[in-house]
This record gives C-alpha cells, structure tokens and sequence, in this order.
C-alpha cells in the first residue's frame, strides 16, 4: 500500500469544531440540530445531510466526501411518509458522488464512488461497497463481504485485518487533510 | 480496491507468490510468512447473507446449503423482501361481516419480480411457508440412482465372491478358523439392499427412444420482444428447468456464504479463526501479518526519469507492541544458487538502502494518531529518517532508474520479532530475526498519484 | 395407527439420505464453455459457471506453468463459493471430455491432490456417462458443445472409439458469424435519434464474447431444412440486402450499453446457427459426423445405434436443433454414396431426463452415488505412484475395470 497523500484545503472554506470535526462552508446541512458527527469527521464540499427529515448520527473519523446526499430512509404509510433515524459507524468512508439512504451503516465500512445505497439497506461492520454500485433497497450486506454491480450482488471477500486497515485508512485521511492559509498560498 | 489489495508493495511470500502483506499470514510456529495459496482453508460454519443465521455444517449439508427463509430473485439474484397486503373477505363465521385479512408476498427491490409472477399464493405469515423448489426430474433420478446402487452392489458381490474362493480354493481346512472369517466375509457381502430401494429400482425402466423430437416452436416467425426471454445468467442459475421465458422463471432459496478457517499446511496450526457469530468481525486467532511484521509503504517518488538520480521516499511502520529493529538489505545478498538477477525478474533498479538499524517504536494502542511529530530516536540516522510519529518512522532512499516505465525496486527487509513463550506460569520473551523480501512497484504508485 | 408408521418411515428414509448425503463425492464437469459443479445423487449440479477466472478461460492458457494457478483459483471458487464444503471431506468423480489433453488432466489432478488434498478422483468419459441417465447401454451419443460436435457410439458398455468422430462446429461458430454479419448489417439506433451500422458506433463492443452469447441464446434458432431449402443462396442475398421470397422472421430490438438499441435483422437469427449444418469444403457438417460415426461402426450394429441417438451439449438447447438434425439425417440417407451402405429407414431419439446441457454431469452424479467411486477411484497414492499421471481412459488398466454397470 502507498501512503495516503496530503490533501490541502483552503483554511476559510473549512469549520473545525471542539471534537476535531472539519465540515466544509460549502457543504449543505439541513437541519444541523438532527446531526451529531462524533468527532474527527470530515465533511466535504458539496455534501447534503438532510437532517431535516431524521436524525442522523456519524461516528468518529469518517470521511465523507465531495457532494455526497446523506437522506435518512423512509418507509410508505397510509398517510404519506415517515422517516427513520440514520446510523453511520466509526471510520466509514463514502466515496464522492454516493447517494446513502441506508437505514444503518456499521464501522470500517468502505462505500465507492457514485453509489447509491437503498433505503433501509443495512451495511454490517468491515464491508465495502464497489465504485458505481447500487445496493438495491432493505439489502443486508454481511461482514467482510465485497458488493457490486448493478443491482449490487455478493463478488468477494475483504482480507481478514480489514478492520485495522480502514481505520489506518481514515486516521491517515484525517491527519493528511491539513489546512493552508490563503495567505502563504498568495505569497507563492 | 486499492485499499484492501494494494498493488504497489508486494512481500515475498515463502512459497514465492507475490502478494501484498494484508493477506498475507504470518505463521507463529514456523516464524514464515504464509499466502492463501500455502494454507489450506477449512468451511467452518454457513450463514445467510440476507437474514444471517448461522448454521453448523452438517445443518447446512442437509439443507444443500440454502437458507429456509430467505429466497433469491430470478432475474437479479439478489435477495427477496416480503410486502404486506391486506385484502377485505368476508369473515368465516359472519359472511356478511368483512374482516381485514393481512397477506405476505415477496418482491425484488431492484426489478420488481415477484411471487406474483409465479403465480405462488400470498402466505398468510410474513416469514413463509413458500414452497421449496423441487427438481421436476426428481423421481427419475431416484429410481436411476437406486438401480445403479443395487447394480454395482452386486458387481461387488459377485467379484469378492470370486476372490474369496480362488483364495480358498476348493480346500478349506478348519484348522486355524480360516474358514470360519471367510465364511464371516462371504456372509457380510450377502447383504442384500433395502427392500425399499429394491421396489424403487425395478419401477426403473430403460428410457424408450423416439422418432418424435423437441419441434421448432411454431411462432418462431413472429415478433419477438427480447424482454420476455431471459438471459443466459438467468437460464443457469436454475440449473433443473433452465427457464427461456420470464414467465417460466421460479424463485429459489438464497445461497449461504460460509466463513472460513485457515491453518499452516506445515505446521498444521490454525492461522485464523473467525467468531461463530456472522455479525462479528472479531477473530479467536488472527494471525495475518498485517499485526507481526513491519509495513512497508511507498510515500513519495518524484518523476521518473531514466538515468537521473532521485531521492523516494518510504515509511515503516511497526504493527506489534514491541520495539522492532530494522535493517533494509540489499536483493543481490541473496545467496540464492541461481542468482538473485533470476528469481525477482521485475525488479528493474536496484536503491542506495540506507545502512545500519532502524529502531520502530512500540504500537501504543491508546495513543492520538494525529499528535504532533514526536521526538526523534537518537539511534536513528538523521540523515535518513525524514520523520517519526508514534511507531511510523520516514525514511527516504536514492535510486536512479535505466529506464522511464516500470520502476520497479526490490529490498529485504531483515527485523527483529519478539515472541513471547508461556511455559506453565513463564512469560519469556526470545528474539528472532526475520528477512522477507519487499518487492515495491514505484511506477505503479507514480500513475496512480497522478490519476488521484 | 397408520399414519404414525407412514411419519416413521419417511423419518427413516429422511435419515437414509443425509446419512449418504455426508459421503456423497462431488461431481465436476469443467466444460469448454460452462463448468457444472454439485453433488452425487442429486438430480442437477448446484451451479453453472462460466470455465473462466477473471475472464481468463481455464482451457486457454498460453503456457503450460499458468494452469496450475488458474486451476487453483478456480476450483478455490467452486469448492469454498459454490459447493461451501472442504475438498478433504469428499471424493470427486470428474466427468471428462475425451477432448481433454493429457496435460490438462495431470495437471488438474496434480492441483486436486497436492492442493486441495482430494482424498480420491474418479475420470469418467462424458459419452458414456450420459448413458447412466437413461439406464441405456448402447448407444449414439452425440455432444454438441462450444466448440467441437463428437460422435461416440457405445455398445454395451464399451466405447467403439474407432468410429469416434468429431468437427469443430460448435456455438462458438455460431458467436463468429452473429459477430460477423452484426458488425456489417447491426443497424444501432443512438441516442440522438441516428441510426448507424453497428460497425461504425462501437466494432469492438462485439468483442466482449457475453453479448454474442446473450444475442445467440435470446434470439437464434435453428430453421427447418424446408426453409433452409428453400433459401438456398441465402448467404449471397443476405449480403446484397435482397429481400427472399420467403416470410422472414422478425426483426429484434436489442438493447445496447444502456442508451441504444441494436436492431438484430431477422435472417441472422436463423443464418448464423446454419453453420452447424452447412456442408464444408471437406463435405461434413454436424450430421455427417453422425452418419459417418454409424459408416465405422459394425454392420450389425448401425441399426441398433441409428435407433438410439442421444443428443446432450448445451449448443443442442437451441429451438430447432434436434428436428433439423433429425431432417439432415434423414436427407443424407436419401444420398447414394450412404444409401448403398446404411440399410436404415428411421433414426429414434432419447431424451435425457434434464437439460441436455446437464447430461453428462447427471451421469456422473449416478455413477458417483454407487460402489463404483470406491473401487475405482485414483487415490493421491497411486497418484504419485503412477509418476503422478492419471492413466488415460484408453490405458489397458483403466480398460480392464471401466464401463461398469452398462
């Protein structure tokens, strides 16, 4: 494996809180007193969470990335909709482009680019989703298991450690993802 | 996939196979690094991927390896979902009274298929009572079977018989019981077959042959709209009927996955074992070598230019809770009868290692990742250690490429392991030194820090 | 009273079959094509895959030190993915090709023994297997399968391999021509409302062998000799877009890569399989072969033979096959050079008891459920004995105890 390289980012456009999360200015988060980030999550440019129809809930250090569409799940009744509350583990990746609808994702898990993960999908601890996937809706995806394709089918198992190499993986991330001041960028 | 099967750093494994060190094993007992293809893998439990259940194997061998439950989609072969519909009947004891009566089908999420489609009736209970699917073929292939049994077992018969009294020839003498163990044998091989399977093999008859044959469908003419016949995909996943249109397609009961147990073929120790449990991603004994043996990374490599001298940089990393000392030895030391120039034909550049012992710090589980560089080792070189933090130290290396395209540079990596021996109450600790070969494809990482 | 002896019974033979079921060997078909991995005693293999790792054939390895590898990833897939038992628990009867090189074979069980560690192999010829199916023992048996269509009479029990004839015609004949004659006359209709020839939007999309396959399986069907008759010079007038005089099946819409749709002319779909049954430049086709197989045979038993033809392969699943073969038969016996010979009026087929794709497999899953497997499977010993080289199934020690049963 290489190491992850660093990824700099314009110091005005990010907020850093008290735990240690970077959310983006430029990421949409819709009803912000529905979501709790745990700590050292980052959050990109571009991404919507809709808070405003459940509560969603990130664990520590994910990363998720430009202009994905967190929307918690929801099921028909007779009178129109309701939503469920959103669960994201610790170190979870969601690569940009991803559309998560899921009813709970567990820890360690690894989402590709441009995927859409169906309403009341539950993705277990350790799995991972391939680029341009759609995991159809209230799918279960088990431990260690490799998904893919469209609709998104079992295609493989992950290594035995993949625990610990998502959460290198995601500590890296965040300790590479490092701010620049504008001001040394206008000096160069 | 980058992340789980790494392409740049590959370890030698010790039967050769190149592979990256996330799924490599490290034996304990053999102190050698293992591949998949040199432990041999047991099936240890069964389990559904959609509602996972756990099954023991011999469970699984009765069910054919099914989940009774859960069924796949025909079309899509992903999992079934049951939908609830309530119908108003007319209650059983009031008929002019309507009662709500609540009805299960199943339905594909992804292509809509459902039991519908197969004309199955909805269940009254959201888990099922949906019809196993049996082979069309089935009684046939019971008789065939039987038939043959009972043929063979007779072969059988009839050839030990022979052996039996060419050995004894037409002389049995009694004197030492000879006889008596023959006559045992003889008497053991007239065990005739069970009547039942008797009465099944002679209702088997010799298929009849036929001057009619399967006809050409007679609209063969006609329009044909390629959405109602299925693929090929669809044909094979349901080997007995092979359906040719979607109105023929039958759901089938979803395939369990299984977890595996690994053990040293060598040694025969378990090298692995997971949980029982599928919802547990923890391990009884986890032996992969990403916790024993020191990660080697690719940081930085500037371009690649044949002939021009440029300095990479790499990372060490130590996964194991005690100092680890390294050294990064040369390939051409292998003392190999055939050369090393032979055995690791893709290495294309040999790097200016840097000499002498590297010292990795202890893994601190309970350290922040993201502290501020520590404080350098005094027994490290300066001038080769770029930094440190907690047990992940920089290193950095010159090499000169021969050529622009596949840089390709090849190191041993000699380190200490600190094994911990328990004899009874006895906690020592010896100290081995190990050398695995690194091979690190540097134009693989330059691609593919260009395409990120 | 007598319901309770019914439960019991059926409890009995409930506990009759798991308890054979612990022992049951696998069975292993590795086809050209399609591989058909299962159990013995049971009435269709568990599953039907593509002969390929990581779209790399299994029998198209360039150099004989890759097949070991891919043989290993391979059969990893089918013994922990779709069987999900362990290779050491089981004996394996292997159903095999007589077209299979030696090399392949030695290898193959090499792989099986020091790999996988299979406690015992069993080889057993795909022809003759078939027969187990349908509780025969003599008869034609002709395979028609992805690239090669042979003919193998036994009788009695014994293969009459002098009169064993193969051709390669096949389904991938048929992938060729759909490939060829799509590329020229597939007219794709884009997404911006266009309609080009398939040759100018994408000529390498027929490259990826699965959409042949899709369009082969979907669409084809082998046409009647009385319209191939009467379409002689079909081909010419095809290529010169001339419309025949017969009614011509319809055209299909092909759905392409997600946004276009190719349209398959409907004279493809009953040319390209005619290529089974065009007479080639050395006169033969898939039903000489047959007929030419009976010319080898004894006089005496050519009518016998003739009355007790069965087709397996899965190339013979396209519609239309089994009455064209049966027409084209019956056509060349109307010839003077066989009709001197062949004093026979009819021809009579079997047909297997499943998907003629699946026979040869049901065989193996027969022979495997009896004594058979014990006696005469190869173990790892007499393995490395034998310079670990499994003896060809001509072998004189092979030929003394084969054929059981038939």
């Amino acid at each position: 494996m290489s190491e992850l390289p660093v990824v700099t980012y314009d110091k005005q456009e990010y907020i850093e809180t008290a735990s240690g999360n970077k959310v983006s200015r430029k990421s949409v988060l819709c009803g912000a007193h529905n979501i709790i980030l745990s700590g050292k999550t980052i959050i990109q440019a571009g991404a919507i969470v809709r808070g405003d129809l459940a509560n969603v809930r990130v664990g520590r250090r994910c990363v998720i990335s430009k202009h994905v569409v967190i929307r918690p799940p929801y099921k028909k009744i007779s009178k129109g909709l309701t939503f469920f509350p959103q669960q994201i583990g610790d170190h979870v990746f969601i690569g940009e482009g991803s559309v998560i609808s899921a009813q709970s994702i567990g820890s360690y898990v690894h989402i590709g680019k441009n995927c859409v993960i169906g309403r009341k999908a539950v993705l277990r601890d350790c799995c991972m989703i391939a680029d341009n996937s759609v995991v159809s809706p209230e799918t279960t995806v088990p431990s260690y298991a490799i998904y893919a394709g469209v609709p998104a089918r079992y295609a493989g198992e992950l290594p035995g450690p993949c625990q610990d190499i998502m959460a290198d993986y995601t500590n890296s991330y965040y300790l590479n993802f490092i701010p620049q001041d504008p001001m040394t960028v206008e000096k160069k | 996939m980058e992340i789980f099967f790494p392409k740049v750093v590959n370890y030698v494994c010790t039967c050769g196979a190149r592979k990256p060190l996330d799924v490599l094993f490290y034996c304990k007992h053999c102190f050698k690094l293992r591949c998949g293809e040199c432990v041999s893998h047991e099936v240890d439990t069964h389990y559904c991927p959609n509602c996972l259940e756990f099954m023991t194997s011999p469970e699984a061998r009765v069910k054919k390896n099914v989940c009774t439950t859960c069924f796949e989609c025909p079309c899509c072969g992903i999992a079934l979902y049951s939908r609830g519909t309530s119908k108003q009947v007319p209650s059983e004891k009031d008929p002019s009274n309507m009662v709500v009566n609540k009805a299960y089908y199943l339905m594909c999420n992804s292509c809509k298929w459902s039991t519908h489609d197969q004309s199955l009736e909805d269940q009254p209970t959201q888990s099922g009572g949906w019809p196993r699917l049996e082979a069309p073929n089935q009684d046939r292939v019971h008789q065939l079977c039987e038939y043959y049994r009972i043929v063979a077992h007779q072969e059988k018969v009839e050839k030990d018989k022979k052996r039996i009294t060419q050995k004894c020839g037409y002389y049995i003498s009694d004197k030492y019981g000879v006889a008596s163990v023959a006559a045992k044998k003889y008497m053991s091989l007239q065990v005739t077959p069970r009547k039942e399977s008797q009465k099944v093999a002679a209702e088997c008859f010799a298929s009849k042959a036929s001057e009619v044959v399967d006809d050409l469908p007679s609209d063969f003419l006609e329009e044909l709209n390629i959405d109602e016949v299925t693929n090929i995909r669809m044909r094979l996943s349901n080997p007995d009927i092979q359906p040719e249109k979607m109105s023929m397609l039958k759901m089938r009961n979803l395939k369990l996955l299984t977890k595996k147990s690994q053990r040293c073929k060598e040694c025969g120790h378990s090298l692995r074992k997971s949980e029982y449990n599928p919802g547990s991603v923890k391990f009884k004994i986890q032996l992969s070598a990403y916790y024993h043996i020191p990660y080697v990374r690719v940081k930085q490599v500037p371009n690649l230019i044949a002939g021009r001298e440029v300095t990479i940089e790499l990372t060490l990393t130590n996964p194991t809770s005690h100092e680890v000392a390294v050294e990064l030895l040369p390939m051409e030391e292998a003392n190999t009868p055939s050369g090393s120039g032979l055995l690791f034909p893709e290495v294309t550049c040999s790097p200016q290692l840097p000499k002498g012992t590297l010292y990795l710090p202890a893994k601190d589980d309970t350290a922040e990742y993201d502290d501020p560089a520590d404080k350098m080792d005094d027994r490290n070189d300066k001038s080769v250690v770029t930094f440190k933090r907690l047990n992940k130290l920089g290193i950095k290396m010159q090499i000169t490429p021969k050529q622009a395209e596949n840089v390709a540079i090849g190191l041993r990596l000699k380190h200490t392991y600190t094994n911990l021996i328990i004899q009874g109450d006895k906690r020592e600790y010896e100290v081995l030194s190990l050398i695995h070969p690194v091979l690190l494809n540097l134009s693989h990482f330059a691609k593919n820090s260009i395409s990120a | 009273m007598t319901s309770q002896s019914s439960l019991t019974s059926k409890y009995t033979t409930g506990a009759e079959y798991s308890l054979t079921s612990d022992k049951c060997p696998v069975v292993l078909e590795l086809g050209r094509a399609y591989t058909k991995c299962g159990f013995a005693r049971e009435p269709s293999p568990r599953a039907i895959i593509p002969s390929k790792v990581d779209n790399h054939e299994i029998y198209s390895y360039s150099h004989s030190s890759e097949l070991p590898h891919l043989l290993q990833d391979f059969l990893y897939a089918i013994y922990y993915k779709h069987l999900c038992t362990n290779p050491k628990d089981r004996r394996l009867v292997v159903v095999e090709s007589l077209m299979v090189p030696l090399e392949f074979k030695d290898t193959l069980a090499t792989v099986l023994y020091e790999h996988f560690e299979v406690p015992a192999i069993v080889f057993v010829p795909s022809h003759l297997c078939t027969l187990y199916t349908l509780r025969l023992n003599t008869a034609l048996v002709v395979d028609v399968g992805f690239k090669w269509t042979s003919v193998l009479p036994v009788i009695e029990g014994v293969c009459n391999l002098a009169a064993y004839k193969d051709i390669p015609l096949g389904s991938n004949e048929i992938h060729r021509r759909l490939e060829k004659f799509l590329l020229k006359f597939g007219s794709v209709r884009c997404p911006d409302g266009q309609t080009r020839f398939l040759g100018e939007v994408n000529p390498e999309i027929l490259s990826n062998e699965d959409i042949v396959e899709d369009i082969k399986v979907r669409t084809c069907f082998v046409t009647p000799r009385e319209r191939h008759l009467q379409a002689q010079g079909f081909e010419e007038a095809f290529c010169e877009g001339r419309q025949l005089e017969l009614p011509t099946p319809s055209n299909v819409q092909y759905p392409l890569e997600g946004d276009k749709v190719l349209e398959i002319p409907g004279t493809l779909r009953e040319y390209a399989p005619e290529c089974l049954f065009e007479i080639d430049n050395e006169m033969e086709s898939v039903a000489t072969q047959v007929i030419d197989a009976l010319l080898l045979c004894n006089r005496d038993s050519r009518k016998v033979l003739a009355e007790n033809i069965v087709i397996v392969g899965g190339t013979a699943m396209i519609p239309g096959f089994r009455r064209r073969l049966k027409e084209e038969l019956m056509a060349l016996l109307e010839l003077p050079q066989y009709k001197k010979h062949l004093y026979i009026d009819k021809f009579m087929f079997h047909s297997t008891p499943c998907c003629s794709n699946i026979a040869s497999w049901l065989g193996g899953s027969l022979y495997g459920s009896t004594d058979y497997v014990g006696s005469q499977a190869f173990t790892k010993e007499q393995f490395l004995e034998n310079k670990k080289h499994i003896p060809d199934w001509m072998d004189q020690k092979w030929k003394k105890d084969s054929v059981p049963g038939l």
